[in-house]
């Protein structure tokens, strides 16, 4: 392996008269003419790393750890020979990022005359070609900041950031606030540009697509801590940090066909100690409080800091078996079926009718014995029973609402029922946790509404109380067979929105069963199809979906085409 | 733009026409008891002859027309008391005056902008140079212009006499080269014209330093520190190319004042500028000349407000983004 270009080991910052670190230890390292990517939502905490490896925020900021280039330490002295020189910054695009009152072609020039010593003229000259290699028009070159657009913009700073052909090439945001086009164009030229100047490059980027587009490693950063480090493939197939997998969630560009979820804002109540994902984690442990986040080694590949190794396995199917004798038929509903399903993870359960789909559900869900192989929830052998009855178990709900309720109950009843005899909730706890179980299914919430038989509603209110009340026990997995079979498409739609919605502030995990490939790939993450009670394809949802074309001439309907 | 101008100006003469007549006091009781031993005095008939003479007898808009008619064609009329053409009165004086005022200006916005600048630069390590210079340049800006002319004049004219105590030149002197009468003329304006830029160079630092203390946060000034260009540079092409603009307005904009600053600071150095003939007419009500004053101010000021105003626009075309 070739000696290191950029080396930064155990670097903190923190800004002066600031309570707290903008950027915690981390560890990184740049190869020569290699690419890296730092991901991270705003104010992560990139910008400032930019900074520090230009060494600018010596005046503002306490800066811990070391930062070695071209196999030496730098000291602060060290930065003023480099900067620019050897390490230049594409500048995050703002409106004052270069001085408004100096012409472009001299912003250009000026670190040409600077640093290389060449006189005025040539110096020009030499911007005037780094701005035609941007494919900025030479009418702009005399022109000055405020008459040209953003993304003229971005196209000096690139070419500004050329100037002395650095060995080490900082993009902060390089596709910020422009259009898909624009976006296009600017990745583009940053690529031409390194296979012509083969500069070390370090692409910072809120946008997976962009990251994805352009380097080879990720670093992804959250609040100023590193959690996640690895090779791009590795980190975008099998996310192991949940923040990384809700960024990638978050990247509509990664796949067309899939809704987009954000992360969501909290999920439970912050903590000052601890994983600092913690209050928006969909796999939160009570032991995350006590985590001491340590810096990543980036020896040891893909790695991530989380108290419990990463995006945990939540329930593990193993060679499950299942035979109906009817008379002299021997019937394999379930045969050989093996799968996981991780935390905060959908998984789409696709299969014809009779393919067994529901028997599985039933297994899993305990209402039906298995001939033979294992289920495991949460690292150990499951009990169906008593999950079904705890909370943070599983929930299973199934297409039929009518059957799963009695009609004569009132409302209240029903909510009631699994709280009253799996746990000793006292009443107005037991209240509070309805209203809010309602809410949260798009119900009435009152206390006529409560007082209301079962039988007075319509189907799609039937379906959301039945979800209400599995909610009521706040599952970890949620199983989902089929809940739109009997309603109209524009309910049908809602439902599912409505399901997914609550997957993604609750962070439950979510068997989500169905014969209709344009849901499922509305809302999986990974994918099975069942075919006559084997496994006939099982991987990330994409890659199985789009491999299973040929399914969507039996599906029938288009549920979702009815989503306004 | 040319409207307000114009607004302006028949503002100003008609202000100017009305002002001294409002005055308590005739001008020919003041010819008539002449101060010194001298007495001169005017009769009834005499005093009549003189408001004839000078339209005064007139009914009121006659007289404003005539005022108006006369100004705008450049004839400011006769000095009552001096007995002069008043346009050529003021041209003598306005000289020293322009002299004193565009000297201070330089002086004081050259050194307070420059020292504003560096308190800026050091600002942000809160030094003790930028905290020593700021308390003083407040103070300094707070004091009254004939206040530091007085010390000024006490200490080093009276005092130490390394400077005249009044005058613009040597009486009598006849000077040998041009450089000579230069001399002279210079150590004449020293203490006046000091005291002038020691009462408007805190003005000017403060603006200064404000204005570049926004400046240095602006991200261009880190993309510049990024490039790692000297010191130089960054100074003058970064922060006082961007600094610099309210300062240039501030110059035009504080002459105004400083022509009304000069009034005092020529009466405490009896420097025979436009400020102290000013005096000298107000103490003898002569309304022609303190017209023909005003109406040279007033016109000199417009010019000067609207070369400020036109710097304005300027730096608003270069996407200069206004701060103050
Ligand atoms: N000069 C400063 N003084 C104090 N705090 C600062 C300063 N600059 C940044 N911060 C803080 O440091 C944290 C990280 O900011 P930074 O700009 O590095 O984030 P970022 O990841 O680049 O965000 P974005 O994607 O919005 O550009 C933020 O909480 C920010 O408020
Ligand atoms: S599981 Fe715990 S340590 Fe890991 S990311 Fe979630 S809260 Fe943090
Ligand atoms: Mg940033």
């Amino acid at each position: 392996m070739q000696p290191p270009l950029l080396t930064i080991n155990a670097l903190s910052i923190r800004y002066h008269k600031q309570p707290v670190n903008a950027v915690h230890p981390f560890n990184l390292q740049v190869i020569p003419g290699e690419t890296i990517g730092i991901v991270g939502e705003s104010g992560s905490g990139k910008s400032s790393i930019a900074h520090a490896i230009m060494g600018l925020l010596f005046d503002k900021a306490t800066i811990e750890g070391t930062i070695a280039f071209d196999g030496k330490t730098l000291t602060q002295p060290d930065w003023q020979a480099l900067r620019w020189r050897q390490i230049a910054l594409v500048f995050q695009n703002a409106s004052n990022v270069l001085n408004p009152m100096m012409k472009l072609a001299d912003q250009v020039a000026e670190p040409i005359t600077t640093h290389l010593g060449l006189s005025k003229s040539s110096a020009r000259q030499r911007a005037f070609q780094l701005l035609q290699d941007v494919g900025l028009d030479s009418t702009w070159w005399r022109a000055y900041p405020s008459q040209i657009s953003g993304g003229m913009r971005q196209k000096v700073l690139i070419a500004m950031a050329l100037a002395c052909q650095p060995k080490l090439l900082i993009v902060d945001e390089p596709t910020m606030s422009l259009d898909p086009a624009a976006k296009h164009q600017v990745v583009a030229l940053i690529q031409a540009l390194q296979e012509k100047y083969h500069f070390g490059l370090i692409v910072i980027s809120h946008e997976m697509k962009i990251i994805q587009h352009m380097c080879s490693k990720v670093y992804v950063f959250y609040k100023g801590h590193h959690l996640e480090y690895g090779a791009l493939d590795d980190v975008l197939e099998n996310p192991r940090h949940p923040y990384t997998k809700g960024l990638i969630g978050a990247s509509w560009e990664l796949d067309a066909h899939r809704d987009i979820w954000g992360i969501p804002a909290s999920i439970r109540a912050p903590v000052a100690s601890g994983c600092p994902f913690y209050e928006r984690c969909f796999q939160a442990k009570p032991s995350c409080t006590q985590y001491d986040i340590k810096p990543l080694t980036i020896e040891q590949g893909h790695s991530v800091a989380c108290q419990r190794g990463g995006i945990a396995t939540l329930l593990k199917v193993q060679a499950l078996q299942k035979k109906f004798q009817i008379r002299h038929h021997v019937i394999n509903a379930v045969s050989n079926v093996s799968f996981e399903v991780k935390e905060g993870e959908v998984l789409a359960i696709i299969g014809t009718s009779g393919s067994g789909k529901s028997t599985l559900a039933h297994l899993i869900a305990g209402y039906e014995t298995k001939d033979a192989g294992s289920i495991t929830f949460e690292n150990s052998p499951a009990a169906p029973e008593a999950l079904m009855r705890r909370q943070g178990g599983l929930q299973l709900v199934t297409q039929d609402p009518a059957a799963a309720l009695n009609s004569c109950w009132r409302i209240r009843d029903v909510l009631n029922e699994p709280l009253k005899w799996s746990l000793n909730m006292c009443g107005k706890k037991r209240h509070r946790l309805m209203r809010h179980v309602l809410h949260d299914v798009q119900l009435p919430s009152n206390e006529s509404f409560l007082e209301k038989q079962v039988h007075a509603l319509s189907g799609g209110e039937k379906q959301r109380l039945v979800l209400a009340r599995a909610l009521t026990m706040s599952p970890k997995l949620f199983i989902a067979d089929e809940i739109t079979a009997m309603l109209d498409p524009s309910n049908a739609a809602n439902i599912v929105k409505l399901l997914k919605a609550m997957q993604n502030s609750h962070g439950f995990s979510m068997i989500f069963i169905t014969h209709d490939l344009y849901l499922a790939r509305k809302i999986a993450d990974t994918a099975l199809v069942l075919e006559h009670g084997k496994v006939a394809d099982y991987g990330p949802g994409p890659d199985v979906l789009t491999a299973r074309q040929d399914m969507l001439r039996h599906s029938p309907s288009n549920t979702l085409s009815s989503i306004s | 733009m040319w409207q307000k101008i114009v607004g302006t100006l028949i503002v100003v003469l008609v202000l100017n026409f009305f002002l001294p007549r409002i005055m308590p006091g005739d001008p020919f009781n003041f010819i008539s008891v002449e101060e010194g031993s001298v007495t001169v005095t005017l009769t009834e008939d005499q005093i009549a002859h003189y408001h004839a003479y000078y339209g005064m007898d007139k009914p009121m808009p006659e007289q404003f027309i005539t005022y108006i008619s006369r100004t705008l064609s450049g004839d400011l009329g006769i000095s009552i008391y001096y007995n002069r053409p008043v346009s050529e009165m003021i041209g003598e004086r306005l000289i020293w005056t322009l002299l004193l005022v565009i000297a201070a200006l330089g002086i004081s916005s050259l050194f307070g902008s420059a020292l504003g600048l560096i308190s800026a630069y050091h600002a942000r390590e809160s030094s003790i140079l930028d905290d020593l210079l700021l308390r003083m340049m407040t103070i300094l800006s707070e004091i009254p212009d004939f206040i530091i002319g007085l010390a000024l004049l006490i200490y080093f004219g009276a005092h130490l006499k390394w400077f005249p105590l009044a005058g613009a030149t040597t009486a009598f002197a006849v000077y040998d080269s041009a450089f000579d009468a230069f001399l002279d003329y210079t150590h004449h304006a020293a203490l006046p014209c000091l005291t002038l830029s020691l009462s408007s160079i805190g003005d000017f630092y403060l603006l200064s330093r404000q204005s570049a203390v926004s400046v240095l946060t602006e991200p261009y000034i880190l993309t510049a520190r990024a490039k790692g260009l000297r010191k130089r540079r960054l100074i003058f092409h970064h922060v006082l190319a961007n600094a610099i603009s309210p300062i240039l307005a501030r110059i035009f904009m504080k002459m105004g004042g400083m022509l009304s600053g000069a009034v005092l600071v020529e009466v405490v150095f009896a420097y025979p500028g436009i400020g102290k003939l000013m005096r000298e007419a107000v103490s003898m009500r002569d309304y022609v000349l303190i017209q023909g004053i005003f109406f040279y101010v007033a016109v000199l000021i417009l010019i000067f407000n609207t070369a400020a105003d036109m710097i304005f626009k300027k730096m608003k075309q270069r996407g200069f983004h206004e701060k103050l």
